[in-house]
């Protein structure tokens, strides 16, 4: 006994690695503020448990968010971008992109869901808290310079959400479709997990500086091993960012869960996604550039075609929605695959006005889901809803515009940008399939957004073929009364913070759409990956 | 005796294969579920396996997050598997059919 004592006495102390607490700031007020949400919440009488825990969790998004903006100033100095935690975590341009887009996709979210989710009182705070937990992985994710911090950030994200998609009491089919995400989500986890482990054989290490840098400087004798970790993980996050062919949960999963809570996960999760992929392609495997670039311009091709096609002959406005939300995924991938620092650049820019729309997107069709009192909104049911509820109606078509690409919205410079690249990489090809779905995507996008304002057909079924009518004119009288009743509906529902989050996101839809130069030259700075 | 390392990295893609397999066959959500751990434990012994062949200690110590990681997922698993079978009376995937297209 006294041997063992002295023997630990004897040895050196451990080293520890200095741990730059200022470059993961960001996360630590995720999961802080997240633990601090449940303490007080739990703390607070019952009734007020709610707006506390509702104005807790936006207090902390817009900490982390002032924090992020703050480290994205720091990082604008020379030499600031660096590796921290002993290599494993990235503080650079790219990562803090990340940490503001996915603070304010937080923020938004815990707004829309204040109204929308459909939750007994005291799980509003576990929303809460889930929300801010999944964006902490996100952060990580994106910042991630080893395999396994990646892996980490990515079950940190997925876990959470889950549960978020099966939270809301008496929702089948969110439970249904959580099952379904849980079941493939796992699977590819185990997947790209699979994939770290062989780069891992192959190059003798998970972390990325070192697998560039094993592989820039030997001529592997047999890569078999290598290249099939690449696919693997390829896989892995394919299924993350809903590619061609790993898309098919997508839009299941899209309809089941609660609309605030699809709009996160069709933000965050493909956004961090993206972010994964463009950080450890182009920053650990880019010695096998000829390898695995051919493979993801077919993956763009196939994604952004099938994701178009399938998108239109869909009935329900959140299965709509994630289809077009695979076809965006394909025009992201699109930038990858043009392999250059512009290429990159016009993916981030996409990513960011993307994540805005599509949260805006399914915070409105959440709105209309209340409007309408049902869930699992059909395209049919949003006849007249210019009448029912304008601003929902605006805001919807004006989001579905910028998702189709129309323009002074910041979709149509996104498409745009993205296609451009694609040319001046000379992968033609790739570049006309773009041009062609998104021409098909067009039809999809217009069929939805020209719907509110058809008029609903009264008792006549031919005027449902035809659109308007004369036979709706003659019933004009008659329905001016329930007009009037739902607009005051709409106007009660006017100044919650569900209808603050769909504002922003259109306000920010068009303004950057009209002036748009700083975001791009953002998005183009957060490029360093060459 | 000694065992080549390679025959641990042939039996761990057969392990991971067949939960692969596994999971695409078998019809019972649990059963899925188990398969899909069976490719968690497959990926672990690959990971020691490159370790020891490597002489690089951190390929074990990576199989620690990978079990912890496995752990938080099979509780929360379970739970939604609870929570949306409590009211039928098989665990099957088939039963979960409300979306279609």
């Amino acid at each position: 006994m006294s041997f063992l004592i002295a023997q630990v006495a004897s040895t050196t102390p451990l080293k520890f690695p200095p741990i730059e607490y200022s470059a993961i700031a960001p996360e630590l007020i995720m999961v802080v503020g997240a633990i601090a949400v449940l303490l007080v919440s739990s703390l607070v009488p019952r009734h007020i448990s709610k707006a506390v825990s509702i104005t807790l969790g936006s207090l902390v998004a817009l900490v982390s968010l002032a924090d992020s903006i703050y480290l994205a100033f720091q990082s604008g100095s020379p030499g600031a971008d660096k590796a921290v935690l002993a290599g494993a975590v990235a503080l650079d341009k790219f990562a803090v992109f990340f940490y503001v887009l996915f603070s304010i996709v937080a923020l938004l979210t815990l707004l829309a869901g204040r109204e929308l989710m459909n939750l007994d009182r005291g799980r509003i705070t576990e929303f809460v808290i889930l929300v801010l937990l999944s964006t902490s992985g996100a952060m990580l994710m994106a910042s991630a310079l080893d395999l396994i911090v990646l892996f980490l950030g990515l079950e940190i994200l997925s876990i959470s959400l889950y549960v978020l998609v099966a939270m809301e009491s008496d929702n089948d089919r969110g439970r249904e479709s959580s099952i379904k995400y849980f079941m493939l989500g796992g699977f590819s986890s185990a997947i790209f997990l699979y994939g770290v482990a062989l780069v891992y054989g192959a190059t003798g290490s998970t972390n990325l500086g070192q697998i560039f840098t094993f592989l820039a400087n030997n001529l592997l004798k047999s890569n078999g091993v290598l290249l099939a970790g690449m696919g693997m993980i390829l896989v892995g996050l394919g299924f993350k960012i809903s590619a061609v062919p790993f898309h098919f949960w997508a839009p299941d999963v899209y309809q089941g869960a609660p609309s605030p809570v699809t709009g996160f996960m069709a933000a965050t999760a493909k956004a961090a996604g993206f972010a994964a992929l463009l950080r450890v392609f182009y920053s650990g495997f880019i010695p096998f550039q000829s390898d695995w670039v051919p493979l993801i311009g077919v993956i763009a091709g196939f994604t952004m075609l099938v994701g178009a096609v399938l998108a239109v002959v869909q009935t329900d406005v959140k299965r709509t929605l994630a289809y077009s939300s695979i076809n965006q995924a394909g025009f992201i991938l699109l930038g990858l695959y043009a392999a250059s620092a512009r290429g990159v650049g016009a993916s981030l820019y996409f990513l960011i006005t993307y994540s805005v729309v599509i949260v805006g997107a399914f915070a409105t069709v959440g709105a209309i889901e209340k409007v309408l009192g049902k869930s699992g909104v059909q395209i049919e049911d949003l006849r007249g809803l210019s009448k029912k509820a304008p601003f929902l109606a605006f805001s919807f078509v004006t989001l579905i515009l910028a998702q189709a690409g129309a323009p002074f919205t910041t979709g149509f410079l996104a498409k745009f940008n993205v296609v451009l690249a694609a040319v001046s990489s000379k992968h033609y090809p790739v570049a006309l399939i773009a041009m062609i779905s998104a021409a098909i995507a067009v039809f999809f996008y217009l069929r939805m957004a020209l719907m509110p304002f058809r008029s609903v057909s009264v008792g006549a079924e031919s005027s449902a073929e035809g659109g308007m009518s004369l036979e709706d004119s003659q019933y004009g009288g008659d329905s001016a009364v329930m007009v009037k009743e739902e607009i005051s509906i709409d106007a009660k529902s006017k100044l919650d913070s569900a209808t603050v989050v769909i504002a922003a996101a259109v306000i920010v839809t068009i303004g950057l759409g009209i002036w748009a130069g700083p975001l791009i030259s953002i998005a183009n700075r957060a490029v360093l990956l060459f | 005796m000694t065992v080549p390392g390679s025959w641990y990295l042939v039996l761990s893609a057969l392990l991971f294969s067949l939960g692969a397999l596994g999971f695409f066959t078998r019809r019972n959500v649990l059963i899925m579920f188990m398969s899909m751990e069976l490719m968690l434990n497959a990926v672990n012994l690959t990971f020691v396996t490159f370790s020891r062949m490597l002489g690089d200690i951190g390929g074990q110590t990576l199989v620690f997050f990978v079990l912890v990681v496995a752990a938080a997922e099979v509780v929360v698993g379970l739970g939604i598997i609870v929570a949306i079978f409590r009211r039928r009376s098989s665990a099957t995937a088939d039963d979960l059919s409300i979306f279609r297209g």
